[in-house]
């Protein structure tokens, strides 16, 4: 539902492609600067060992320095060797004793001053003894044997006196001798506290941990105390010699004394057989990439939401003009056109769309009321035509007609196509003798057409009275309507005269189609020469054909909506299949029979088709006087 | 169904137009409007020639279409003839006599030798004249 408006489907579209953006672009950078900053990290660690050992290293060149000057000194002062001693050890305050120990002249009779020893008491009170007397015999002992090969100076293990609660050390330098190569050991000896308290007071992360090894693989000095004076792993003493220098990844599955993974960081310390290590537990390595990381997701989280509040604000802003524009269309659909739209400057789509739409709504309120006006118009012209219709079929005589005298019986239809239509037909008498019958068919259809048929019928009415001839009632008539008929409307008709006595029925034709004629059980068509049809040229003459009818003939005058009605094939109903309709009739119908006939073959024909022409067909039929009481019904009638 | 039209005027004496389609009440409208193009490029008392060869059907509202072009044409001296009508489409002409059945031409052989002797008529009535 939150996602319903198109602002913040945006907003949602914005932050996902930069959230994808940012994510790609973060994650690249990330690989690459990880590499930079693990090895910034190395060689920082690497430097903070380096150091330490330089630390440690500084301290352990002051005490050889002292060793070997002394040694120098008690080279050929051998006497002095314990104000000597003394007097070093007051100027060199972090020493704990001295002991100059020379190779007794006399083992047998050994005197103090073969091995004085100053030493620093807890006050800080200098005492100057001698290593003579003591339970172990200094000459032999492992210290002093190891100190008379060391003329360059080495640093003793390191040990735990039973005076006192700290690890001593000694460095032990040859004394020279003048006639022999040696002529004793100066041991100087310090408290190792100090190397413990490099190792702790070392800044470094969490979890590290500092040691020192000496050339045998033991820890002099550990930040955990119980490791000191251990043997190292030998996962640890391997990693030391295939350092070189640079740091060392090991596992506790190497077999070390460790839990995770760690980084070992080996500086030896120069002048000894020690190594500094530092150890740093891989996590912590990557604590830096890692927090990196986690800073690098905050701020694309915190960007990320910044995008979507600019995208939402922005897109709430663009898109509100469109809501007012999506209720507006409502009200369009609802067929309200009459609402206030919002006022837009500027001219980007959404206020093109505003413009359009308010030229989009006068159009269409113009196109509403046209409609409507056209609809009046329609409804009006609708009932105009019904009510030409109305007048088009008043002008037409009674469907049927019996003469005075019995003997002429015709029945006449009119169907137009359309409300009017141009197809007619016509009786009256001419005299008392003769009935002058007609059907016709104007070019075209519709209001001109029935306008014209009108006219027509109208003009026969009146034009023909005088006449006794077609010849003549078609002539007249086709002169008065090519008057004024620019448009070459014209009518074809077919004109009969009858003598009602006798049955004398005279036709001309103007252009109109052949009519039928039933006789003796056969139905042919009378082949009547046509005139032009009326109203085209006002010199045209008309020829007539005369026949005489008999007993029960029945003659049938019609327009082309029944012989070209046509089907869905476009096929004709056409002359012959009429002449076949006519056939059927039994002798003896009425007109009105030969009409439905007709009519109901034609519609079955063109079955549920609509008409596409009018149809207009009038059948007469004629009787010879049988009956006494219409023929004295005639005459008195004529 | 519907008309198709193409007209041709080579001289101002005389236009040929081709019909082809039904001339009935739904397509006389477009037929009058395509002549009202057609009859001023032909001459006071040219011809105009109408190839009826492919008209398949003409209703009264299609003969009154060319009774009344006829007439237009005939108001300005010219002449409308037809040519080459198809059999059901002359035997309208005969029947209903809209237009001169003497104005329909079964071939162009046939119109080139009226249009001759209506030639000839014209040069001996202007030989006939006296010369100014």
């Amino acid at each position: 539902m939150v996602l319903r408006s198109v602002a913040s489907r945006l907003a949602m579209g914005v932050v996902l492609g930069s959230a994808i953006v940012l994510l790609t672009t973060g994650g690249l950078l990330l690989i690459h600067t990880r590499e930079q900053v693990l090895d910034q990290t190395q060689q920082e660690y690497l430097a903070l060992a380096s150091s330490a050992a330089q630390r440690i290293q500084n301290r352990i060149d002051g005490v050889g320095g002292v060793a070997r000057v002394l040694a120098g000194a008690l080279e050929s002062r051998r006497a002095e060797a314990p104000a000597l001693i003394r007097d070093v050890l007051a100027t060199n305050a972090d020493i704990v004793n001295i002991t100059a120990a020379f190779v007794p002249r006399d083992s047998g009779a050994l005197v103090p001053a073969d091995a004085p020893v100053a030493r620093r008491d807890r006050e800080g009170h200098i005492e100057l003894t001698s290593r003579v007397g003591e339970p172990e015999i200094y000459w032999s002992a492992p210290w002093f044997i190891r100190g008379l090969n060391c003329d360059r100076g080495c640093w003793q293990p390191p040990f735990r006196p039973t005076d006192r609660d700290e690890r001593l050390m000694g460095y032990s330098v040859a004394i020279p001798g003048t006639t022999v190569p040696v002529q004793g050991v100066v041991d100087v000896t310090v408290s190792m506290a100090w190397l413990q308290t490099v190792l702790t007071e070392l800044e470094k992360t969490p979890h590290a941990y500092a040691f020192v090894l000496d050339g045998h693989g033991n820890f002099l000095a550990h930040e955990w105390m119980t490791y000191i004076n251990t043997q190292a792993s030998p996962a640890l003493l391997k990693a030391m010699a295939g350092s070189r220098g640079r740091p060392v990844r090991i596992t506790p599955e190497d077999g070390a004394r460790i839990s995770e993974p760690v980084w070992v960081y080996f500086v030896p310390v120069k002048g000894t057989d020690w190594t500094f290590g530092l150890t740093v537990p891989e996590q912590q390595i990557y604590a830096g990439v890692r927090r990196n990381f986690m800073v690098d997701v905050g701020l694309g989280m915190v960007t990320l939401l910044g995008v979507f509040l600019i995208a939402i604000v922005a897109a709430r802003r663009l898109m509100a003009p469109l809501g007012v524009l999506a209720d507006r269309a409502e009200h369009v659909a609802r067929g309200e056109l009459d609402f206030a739209l919002p006022t837009l400057r500027g001219d980007d789509e959404v206020a093109r769309l505003n413009r359009a739409f308010d030229d989009m709504r006068r159009q269409l309120a113009v196109h509403i009321d046209g409609a409507k006006r056209i609809a009046r118009d329609q409804a009006r012209m609708a009932s105009e035509l019904e009510i030409a219709r109305q007048i088009q079929l008043a002008l037409l005589p009674d469907a049927h007609y019996v003469a005075d005298n019995g003997q002429l019986e015709l029945y006449a239809t009119l169907r137009p196509a359309s409300a009017v239509g141009g197809d007619l037909y016509a009786y009256f008498a001419l005299g008392a003798q003769h009935l002058c019958v007609m059907v016709g068919d104007v070019s075209d259809k519709g209001i001109p057409a029935a306008l014209f048929m009108a006219r027509t019928i109208t003009l026969a009415r009146t034009m023909a009275t005088h006449a006794r001839s077609p010849k003549d009632i078609l002539a007249v008539l086709n002169r008065e309507l090519c008057k004024g008929n620019d448009t070459c409307m014209f009518v074809t008709l077919l004109c009969g005269v009858i003598e009602t006595g006798t049955g004398m029925l005279t036709l001309a034709s103007a252009g109109h189609e052949q009519p039928v004629l039933h006789a003796g059980g056969t139905a042919i068509l009378v082949d009547v020469e046509t005139g032009p049809a009326l109203g085209l040229d006002p010199e045209a003459s008309y020829p007539v054909r005369v026949l005489t009818l008999l007993e029960g003939d029945t003659l049938l005058m019609y327009t082309d909506g029944v012989s070209e009605a046509h089907n869905d094939t476009q096929r004709l109903y056409g002359a012959q299949a009429l002449l076949d309709s006519v056939a059927r009739v039994e002798g003896g119908a009425t007109p009105e029979a030969y009409v439905e006939r007709i009519l109901s073959d034609v519609d079955s024909y063109v079955d549920g088709q609509a008409p596409y022409d009018d149809i207009a067909l009038l059948a007469l039929t004629w009787r010879e006087a049988r009956s006494e009481g219409v023929r004295i019904h005639a005459v008195a009638h004529s | 169904m519907s008309l198709n039209l193409r007209s041709e005027s080579p001289t101002p004496q005389r236009s040929m137009v081709w019909m082809d389609g039904r001339l009935d009440a739904e397509t006389y409208a477009q037929f009058d409007e395509a002549m009202r193009d057609v009859t001023p490029m032909v001459d006071n008392g040219g011809t105009l020639v109408l190839d009826l060869s492919g008209l398949e059907y003409i209703s009264s509202a299609g003969l009154r279409s060319l009774a009344q072009l006829r007439k237009a044409m005939h108001d300005r001296a010219g002449r409308t003839l037809l040519l080459n009508p198809t059999p059901q489409v002359r035997k309208v002409f005969e029947i209903v006599k809209a237009v001169p059945i003497a104005e329909v031409f079964a071939d162009v052989a046939e119109l080139d030798q009226y249009l001759d002797l209506m030639q000839k008529q014209v040069t001996a009535q202007q030989a006939e004249l006296p010369k100014p």
